[in-house]
């Protein structure tokens, strides 16, 4: 029989995993829509004008159903996990409650962008309302992110007196603020929401590019052209902060690192393990690039953390090893596949007029999704079975109510069926409004 | 009163007006969809995901100024408010297709929308209820008897009484043509209803107001202003209304003070550390400020505002 902590478990995750798709959508596509807009005013090109406005429908209903999946996990936090929540309320609470005046400052002017489309004079005053909406969903980002990095980083609060007696003293109710994960983890995540939220669209205008016809042609490749600037900004951050990312992992959460990196045992000059399953406590069918992981952390005569530092009872999973790889991995595909298309570009071999360009971007969409899921349900794994590392256990925190049960078989569902009809009301919306109308109406 | 208790209560009087107002538009577009389709959506279309989005700022204010009470209500509620939760995703999910879906779809997105919006109303109200009047809660265990908590009398009443105060507020503010003739009776038994549920089930709630003359004036005076509320035909009334049902709320909340579970526990017991609470008040009130800016913005942009032509 399957503990009700793991229906826990499961419903969070897959919570999570659809709202960080939504998330992503929702911190992207403002940046994209106001950027059409300014070219289109700057310009005076219809082109991004029409663009603007579609993409802000697409925002409207995919901001309903992001914004919903958002309250869930708000909820969820304190429904599922109640004593985590009861602790999280008396020491770092703050950055997730200015997050919620940074989910209004998105919603209240989402509002006014879309329904005050035309009562501004000055259309640099309406795009500056769309600038509000992309900083409240980033600030949002950004706020939701340091509780996480509380999780994996706990201050702010005398953890030996909490771990002998449960009870909170020292509070210092600032400190989530640059928990020694706060600053990195910000930055990774930031650049990864721009990454994969801006993929999907510049992927729906390589797909729909490829479908266009002579109207509508131009449209879509500007269209690709602006949404590939974003990526390349987002791409690299993406790259350089995810290394960044994983040098600090070794200062502040060895073990993690350990798990990241297949370390089983501490070792000088340690290779990097590429691939590879555990069979009864041996590492078997791997890669190693022999002083690359000591050369890559700066230092190759100090030892690299290894899993047998740590207690073998909360040692996270080792199939987070290989999670980390097929990230690093797909990562570094993304990159390459972005410098090519960029290089094509600067050298005017016409990328986003080669057909088979267009159809590696729309396959390419689909797998920057996947990069965003792996590289969060990785991170997120590594840190079991500890909810607050090396304070609170997943086990400790959770609710055991055997209704979660009927709920999370529920959720599924209802998501299984809500972001396809989704997509097909939004397909529904452009197909009702076709674009050749809306280039040439006033 | 508590100002972190009163500051929560604030923001929670803010949301459930906004809710029951949206919980009128839901009913209206049910029973008379074509009639007030435009009045309703042009209020609609705008405020519903800052509607939501109070929703989420309650929670987490409940989460920054009771931590402590956490593990009580997340043990017990967990199903209600899932089961709130779930239906959200309709409600939110559902508004937003009908706006841009074309009018052969458009009033079957509504009416998925309009029940999922009365299923929410319906859970959350109920854990409302509960948390009240203590119904179906064993606070020593943080569990509840589901069915008592959804089908006990104080509830129901509640619950109805909402459904009449929306159709009233509804009818001043929508000038809803289908509820016309009841409206105004709507408010009135709304509001006796609320009083009679309180004096059967949670006497204490009304036991000042026994042998407080102010009290009993005020409570007559206030169904005296429903009454006239109702009876108004000029434009004020669509203003006054939310003022009504604002007041309301906190005229509640100031009898409930400071218990919860029907007496049973004081909410002041499970209030914030002195080391975070003024970083909550400090942080309600500078956010306060502006969102108090940006609602009216955003009142002047979508309400007031005329189209510009350029």
């Amino acid at each position: 029989m399957i503990p009700i902590v793991d229906f826990d478990r499961f419903l969070m995750g897959f919570s999570l995993a659809v709202h960080i798709i939504l998330a992503s959508v929702g911190i992207a596509l403002p940046v994209v829509i106001v950027l059409a807009e300014i070219i289109g005013i700057r310009k005076n090109d219809r082109h991004f004008t029409v663009m603007a406005r579609r993409l802000s429908l697409a925002l409207v209903v995919l901001f309903a159903v992001g914004t919903a999946s958002g309250t869930l996990v708000a909820l969820e936090l304190f429904l599922l996990w109640p004593k985590f929540m009861a602790l999280v309320g008396q020491v770092a609470i703050l950055p997730v409650y200015i997050e919620v005046f940074a989910f209004f400052l998105e919603s209240i002017f989402l509002a006014i962008y879309i329904y005050s489309w035309d009562k501004f004079r000055n259309r640099y005053a309406h795009a500056l309302v769309g600038v509000a909406v992309a900083v409240g969903a980033v600030a949002s980002g950004i706020l939701i992110t340091l509780l996480n990095s509380f999780m994996n980083t706990p201050v702010g609060f005398n953890i030996p007196v909490y771990l002998q007696n449960g009870t909170v003293t020292g509070i210092q109710p600032l400190a989530v603020f640059s928990s020694p994960a706060s600053s990195i983890e910000v930055m990774h995540v930031v650049a990864t929401s721009y990454f994969a939220g801006t993929f999907i669209f510049c992927a729906y205008m390589a797909l729909m590019l490829l479908r266009s016809d002579a109207l509508t042609k131009d449209y879509y490749r500007k269209g690709l052209a602006l949404t590939f600037g974003i990526l390349i900004f987002a791409t690299f951050a993406s790259i350089f902060t995810g290394a960044i990312s994983i040098n600090t992992l070794a200062k502040i959460q060895p073990e993690k690192y350990a798990a990241f990196e297949g370390n089983l045992a501490p070792v000088v000059d340690a290779p990097e393990i590429i691939g590879g399953i555990l069979v009864n406590g041996t590492l078997k069918d791997y890669i190693a690039i022999p002083g690359l992981q000591g050369m890559l952390l700066g230092n190759e005569s100090a030892p690299v953390p290894g899993l047998s530092q740590y207690p073998s009872g909360t040692r996270p999973p080792f199939v987070v090893h290989d999670m980390f790889d097929a990230m690093v991995f797909l990562g570094f595909g993304f990159g390459l596949f972005i410098i090519g298309v960029f290089l094509m570009e600067v050298f005017r071999l016409k990328p986003f007029e080669r057909r088979w360009v267009l159809r590696l971007f729309v396959v390419a969409g689909v797998f920057a999704v996947a990069l965003l899921e792996l590289g969060w349900a990785a991170a997120e794994i590594a840190r079991q079975p500890w909810i607050i590392y090396n304070v609170m256990l997943v086990s400790q925190a959770a609710n055991y109510s055997s209704s979660v049960v009927p709920f999370a078989i529920l959720f599924v569902i209802v998501y299984i069926l809500i972001l396809p009809f989704t997509m097909f009301v939004l397909l529904r919306v452009f197909k009702d409004r076709p674009l050749p109308a809306d280039l040439v109406s006033k | 009163m508590n100002t972190l208790y009163g500051i929560n209560y604030a923001i929670f009087a803010v949301f459930l007006t906004l809710f029951i107002i949206e919980v009128g538009v839901a009913l209206t577009f049910l029973f008379a969809y074509k009639e007030n389709k435009e009045r309703l959506r042009r209020y609609l279309n705008p405020i519903w995901e800052i509607t939501g989005t109070f929703a989420v700022f309650y929670i987490v204010n409940l989460e920054a100024t009771y931590p402590s009470a956490l593990t009580i209500l997340g043990n017990a509620y967990l199903a209600p408010l899932l089961g709130a939760a779930l239906f959200l995703i309709f409600r939110n999910a559902f508004i937003a297709y009908s706006e841009y879906a074309g009018l052969a779809r458009e009033r079957k997105y509504v009416t998925v929308y309009s029940i999922s919006t009365l299923v929410v109303a319906f859970l959350a109200i109920a854990v409302l209820a509960s948390g009240i009047s203590g119904t179906g809660i064993n606070i020593a265990s943080g569990s509840i008897n589901l069915v008592s908590v959804l089908f006990n009398p104080f509830f129901l009443l509640m619950f109805l009484s909402v459904v009449l105060i929306a159709l009233f507020v509804g009818h001043e503010i929508f000038d809803a043509t289908a509820f016309r003739k009841i409206g105004p009776v709507c408010g009135v038994v709304g509001v006796v209803l609320v009083l009679l549920a309180l004096h059967i089930y949670i006497p204490y709630m009304l036991q000042n107001l026994a042998g407080n003359f102010a009290f009993m004036a005020f409570v007559i005076v206030f169904l005296v202003i429903t009454i006239v509320l109702g009876l108004m035909h000029d434009g004020s009334a669509r203003y006054l209304a939310p003022v009504w049902l604002f007041y309301s709320i906190v005229f509640f909340g100031r009898l409930q003070y400071p218990y919860w579970f029907g007496g049973l526990s004081s909410a002041l017991s499970y209030l914030a550390n002195s080391a975070t609470a003024p970083y909550v008040i400090a942080i309600t009130l500078i956010g306060g400020l502006f969102l108090v800016a940006a609602l009216s913005y955003f009142v002047y942009m979508a309400y007031i505002k005329k189209g510009e032509s350029y």
